[in-house]
């Protein structure tokens, strides 16, 4: 048979402390998202789109919701043909026992996950930003010029740009230099954390990292310096289009916010588009609206039965707004209940709660709050 | 448990179906789901995870609801359902009956070793755990068991329905006779069409179809041999409406927007399944006014909609006025648009035509497709 030619390795393993309730017992990828889904559904349904079919998903953090909600990968439809979705947590071994030190340990310890498939691409990326892309595009890119690596890239602000990995490229897009979080950016492409490469070349990055005692063992750093000194050719792929880091409860509450706004983001609604979002079916009712409701500029998912007033918020499946409350500017996730004449403004409140006070951020200053407990 | 094969009956002349061309259970209901996933939802839900279904005719849009996945069961290795059809004669209404259908797809006989068989139709919407009719079959040691409602407005619903007549005088409540309702009474016992049988007993039935020429429904064979049945019955005392028509399909869906008749139908413990389409969360712009109606995901609401049940995907532009009605999926409504007891079928644009308006009498059917 021919070699494969491509798998995916997502890395979910991370805490994500900045979203601090919503983690405390649940790994970031499993966050929900979009008023349905869950932050992986849409890596995971970008790799399933773009006709790659064997994922490995990299898991360390609190991580049993997260194998629950993904299973064996039914969901995104890794369980065709010639399809494989594997869960790869820390495992002890003949002659170590450790935990991912970092994005390139993790790696590194599922290096035999890689070997069995021994595909001739690996397309590494991270499973907590929101955005839509077709991988095997960046691939092309890359098999074309015959490049050792490729990066996704984004252009972003000059003064954002302190925040990421920064990379400089010749006008053929190759890479000459890279810098993570500069203080005086030499340039505004940030890369995304997705990344393709060749699998020999991912094999001896990682080798010769491992047995580096100076590395952090992280990706972007050091993997790339590495692969730089070694003059490997690797290529900055351009994205365009929306991409959201949500590992903050502001960005997150932001995100979400873009998307009620604009219909067109991230084309959820144009039905023409093959390239869907795919998340696990709760089997609800469809949702039910009551005699007094009101809700304008919102997104409210089926399950929900809205009695009260909805302005400006987004909506998850299950919840009930009970009559006389008023949700407004906010997240409701999941099966919470808001209780009549209760008014909730300026804020994310967590699932399976029930509100009965008012949650009233008027001091935009202080951000969204969080409301992770019953209140 | 003992095994029981659960079918779903879809034959005998359905208004609604020569109306909107689709399988009654491949209509649309409460929005996202197909009326049929009632039916094999109260199968799953009461433990039955081996279904057949017997269609009639228009099967496209069931065989499509059904194919890919088995939803309706807790382990897809050991539940099925399957489509039964009649291939022969599905294009001869004399011959195309439940009865024919059965002794063509025997097959489903000799491949399970089940021991009874409950049957049940779509256009009856109602909940029951069959675990309590199974019971009180095995109880009594009955041969057949068929499940009635006593209703008191038999003047002005179910017109037309098969009604059974009890023997209220010994203890396991016998049927009489098999008869038609015809409005001249207001209380009357309405047969769900919904039975079980020992497989012994309808393989019996089958094989002496020959008798009947073929020709006969099963409803009709019981009915002319209920003493050598010993047809015994079960009442049934939940929610129940008839779908059989335009009017009662959009009266129904009316209703069940009542959440507490809703709630006799379905809820947390006895879900509906059914197929997804991942679809986004329904939007609500800037103006639109939703009051007492269900919306489906992937709907981008705009306009108005009063008492109304929204499928998926379906656009109501500004100004738009929906009142009393249904509008399938992938249907745009356009600005300006009135629609007042309307049925509005899939892939339909109403752009031009500005009021649509029917009777709670005679609703309005646009068919799939149109573009007006």
């Amino acid at each position: 048979m021919d070699r494969k030619e491509i798998v995916a390795l997502v890395l979910a393993g991370g805490k994500g402390t900045r979203l601090k309730d919503l983690t405390r017992k649940n790994a970031k990828a499993a966050v929900y998202f979009g008023g349905k889904y869950r932050i992986i559904d849409f890596v995971l349904s970008n790799i399933a789109n773009s006709g790659i079919n064997n994922v490995g998903l990299v898991i360390q953090y609190e991580s049993v919701e997260l194998t629950n909600y993904v299973a064996n990968g039914k969901i995104w439809g890794f369980d065709g043909n010639n399809s494989s979705f594997t869960i790869l947590s820390p495992r002890q071994k003949e002659d170590s026992q450790d935990w991912f030190l970092g994005t390139a340990d993790a790696v590194y310890q599922n290096l035999d996950f890689l070997e069995d498939l021994n595909p001739k691409y690996v397309l590494i990326l991270s499973s907590d930003n929101i955005y839509k892309m077709n991988y095997s595009k960046m691939l092309k890119a890359l098999i074309d010029v015959d490049g050792d690596m490729a990066i996704s890239t984004i252009n972003v602000d000059l003064k954002e740009a302190t925040r990421f990995g920064i990379l400089e490229t010749d006008e053929n897009n190759v890479l000459i230099n890279f810098e993570e979080k500069p203080k005086k950016p030499k340039s505004t492409k940030a890369s995304m954390g997705i990344y393709i490469f060749k699998y020999e070349t991912l094999y001896d990055a990682l080798v010769h990292d491992h047995k580096d005692k100076d590395s952090e063992h992280d990706f972007g750093y050091d993997i790339i310096s590495y692969l730089l000194k070694k003059n490997k050719k690797i290529i900055s792929y351009p994205f365009d289009g929306y991409w959201k880091d949500v590992g903050t409860i502001d960005s997150l509450y932001q995100s979400n916010m873009e998307l009620v706004d604009d219909i067109n983001l991230l084309d959820l609604y144009d039905y023409n588009d093959k390239f869907n979002i795919y998340s696990e079916d709760t089997r609800s009712l469809p949702s039910y609206v009551g005699k007094k409701a009101v809700i304008e500029n919102s997104m409210v998912n089926q399950g929900s039965i809205i009695l009260g007033e909805v302005y400006h918020s987004m909506i998850f499946g299950g919840v009930e707004i009970k009559e006389g409350a008023v949700v407004k500017d906010s997240i409701i996730m999941p099966n919470t209940v808001i209780q009549p004449n209760v008014t909730v403004k300026n804020a994310i409140v967590s699932r399976n709660l029930t509100i009965s006070n008012d949650i009233n951020n008027e001091e935009e200053a202080r951000g969204v709050s969080l409301v992770s407990k019953d209140a | 448990m003992p095994r029981v094969l659960g079918i779903v009956n879809l034959h005998g002349y359905c208004e609604l179906e020569e109306v909107t061309s689709r399988s009654i259970g491949a209509t649309p209901l409460l929005g996202r789901y197909s009326i049929i996933d009632l039916a094999l939802s109260n199968y799953s839900n009461s433990g039955i995870s081996n279904c057949a279904v017997l269609v009639g005719k228009h099967l496209r849009a069931l065989a499509r609801h059904l194919n890919n996945s088995n939803v309706y069961t807790d382990n897809p290795k050991l539940g099925s359902t399957t489509l039964l059809y009649n291939e022969e004669f599905h294009d001869q209404e004399i011959y195309n009956t439940d009865l024919n259908n059965l002794i063509e797809n025997k097959f489903i006989f000799e491949e399970d070793n089940f021991k009874y068989v409950i049957i049940t139709p779509c256009k009856y919407l109602f909940r029951l755990n069959f675990n309590e009719l199974l019971h009180q079959h095995e109880k009594r040691g009955s041969k057949i068991t068929l499940v009635y409602k006593k209703i008191n407005n038999a003047d002005k619903e179910f017109i037309d329905a098969y009604t059974v007549d009890v023997d209220q005088r010994t203890t396991n409540k016998k049927i009489r006779a098999i008869s038609v309702n015809n409005g001249d009474k207001k209380t009357n016992n309405i047969y769900l069409e919904t039975l079980i049988i020992n497989r012994d007993v309808l393989e019996r039935i089958m094989s002496h179809a020959d008798k009947y020429g073929h020709v006969f429904n099963l409803t009709e064979v019981i009915a002319n041999h209920l003493d050598e049945l010993e047809a015994d019955s079960f009442y049934y005392e939940g929610y129940l409406k008839r779908i059989s028509d335009l009017k009662e399909y959009l009266s129904a869906s009316i209703d069940l927007l009542n959440i507490e008749n809703l709630y006799e139908l379905t809820n947390r413990s006895w879900p509906i399944y059914t197929k997804t389409h991942n679809t986004p969360p329904a939007r609500y712009l800037e103006d639109a006014d939703v009051s007492n109606s269900f919306i489906s995901n992937g709907s981008i609401i705009e306009g108005k909609v009063i008492n109304s049940i929204i499928c998926r995907n379906v656009i109501i532009k500004k100004g738009a006025v929906i009142k009393n009605s249904i509008v399938f999926s992938d249907t745009t409504i356009h600005e300006g648009v009135i629609l007042e007891n309307a049925i509005i079928d899939k892939h339909v644009d109403v752009q031009i035509k500005k009021e649509i308006i029917g009777t709670k009498e005679r609703p309005v059917y646009i068919k799939k497709g149109d573009k007006i």
